[in-house]
């Protein structure tokens, strides 16, 4: 009994750590008890905390995790939803179900050099979406590459959120203005911008909206002011460059 | 038009590898943000206000993501996420903190409450269409 609701609540969070909805965490959990016939199952979920507690014939258990890492890998994200599905119509020991999210958990992200690869041609990308011309797009390379290493590294160091944040738009605006010929070149800030897109919180604020459409009014609004943070951390960051420059004859 | 279109399809597929969408799905993603684009593109062109380009652009995206998420069995958000950068209003908001900074308050406050109304467009399509799914896969499956 309690292996399974072991399972169920690491299921949930794997779903949370790494961006998925709250209702789906919850339906994760509440499909794995039931699949290993629990009788009665209740879960809550938000973006720091997942609780779940079970009655089965008359005993009563529950269990809590916190959750401290939040990143973005919808693979994983999928894979457990899979899970759950396969689960719920062909039965596994609890042992078997562990391996298999084990797996899931470990299951490594794109390799670095693809990740930087695909902001360099994501950022390059956004600076024809913002109008630039081929200087823009040729420096839009360079800088959403060395932003997404920045980004790597000041992850490793486990600073938080805001501060990367902060730190990373400020890095991409004095970037885009040093490969925008130290500002002589037209509207250079295009490049700052362009790189400055791979951090907006796309996930974040989509994932805010299907909560709070879901009825999960906690992790909606909280999602809803961490977008708001972020985004507050990407324009001082910006902001404070651009000032910085402006003052300095940019 | 078409060209900008291509390069938002580029821009989504690229983003979708930094949120680990892998195979198919990431292609995918990459079209539903092309879409969304071209919408915005379309009906921005046609004359209407960015807003409006911008709800009916989520509410086909949504639709697309969910009808997808059936289709390859995967959450919606795989198709959603990363497809909403391109026509989030993030150059409008930058644009906000800049006029802020520069003491120019008045294009700023347009620029503000335009980001405020074009996120809020965003964010009614997406509540619409997936509130309109889950009632009419509930109809569905109660049949």
């Amino acid at each position: 009994m309690g292996e399974i609701i072991e399972l169920a609540c690491r299921a949930g969070k794997i779903i949370v750590e790494n961006g998925g909805e709250t209702y789906r965490a919850e339906d994760t959990m509440r499909y794995v008890c039931a699949a290993f016939g629990v009788d009665e199952c209740d879960c809550y979920a938000t973006p720091t905390t997942i609780i779940i507690s079970t009655n089965h014939g008359g005993e009563a258990l529950s269990r809590m995790m916190r959750i401290k890492k939040r990143g973005v890998d919808l693979h994983k994200v999928e894979l457990v939803n899979q899970f759950s599905r396969t689960i719920a119509r062909q039965p596994m020991d609890a042992a078997e179900a562990e391996a298999v999210l084990a797996e899931i958990d470990g299951a490594p992200p794109y390799r670095l050099s693809v990740s930087v690869a695909a902001a360099a041609c994501g950022t390059a990308a956004f600076t024809v979406l913002f109008g630039g011309c081929v200087t823009h797009f040729l420096s839009g390379i360079v800088v959403g590459g060395i932003l997404r290493l920045l980004l790597w590294h000041l992850n490793q160091i486990r600073l938080d959120y805001f501060t990367i944040n902060l730190l990373g738009a400020a890095a991409a605006a004095v970037c885009g203005w040093l490969f925008g010929f130290a500002g002589t070149l037209v509207n250079w800030w295009i490049i700052a911008f362009a790189a400055i897109m791979q951090m907006v919180p796309g996930l974040i604020f989509t994932n805010a909206i299907r909560d709070s459409a879901a009825g999960d009014l906690v992790s909606g609004s909280s999602r809803g002011v961490e977008a708001f943070s972020i985004v507050t951390a990407l324009a001082c960051g910006a902001g404070a460059v651009l000032i910085l420059l402006g003052r300095l004859g940019g | 038009m078409i060209a900008k279109t291509i390069f938002a399809v580029i821009a989504t597929a690229s983003f979708g590898i930094l949120f680990n969408i892998r195979g198919l799905n990431l292609i995918l993603a990459g079209i539903n943000g092309g879409l969304g684009y071209l919408i915005v593109s379309v009906s921005t062109a046609g004359g209407a206000e960015t807003y409006i380009g911008m709800f009916l652009a989520s509410i086909a995206m949504t639709a697309l993501a969910e009808i997808l998420a059936r289709y390859r069995k995967a959450p919606a958000t795989v198709f959603l996420a990363a497809a909403l950068i391109p026509i989030v209003p993030g150059g409008r908001l930058f644009n906000f903190v800049l006029h802020l900074l520069e003491g120019d308050y008045q294009t700023a406050a347009a620029d503000g409450i335009t980001t405020l109304l074009e996120a809020g467009a965003i964010a009614v399509g997406i509540i619409a269409v997936s509130s309109f799914t889950k009632v009419f896969l509930a109809r569905i499956r109660k049949k």
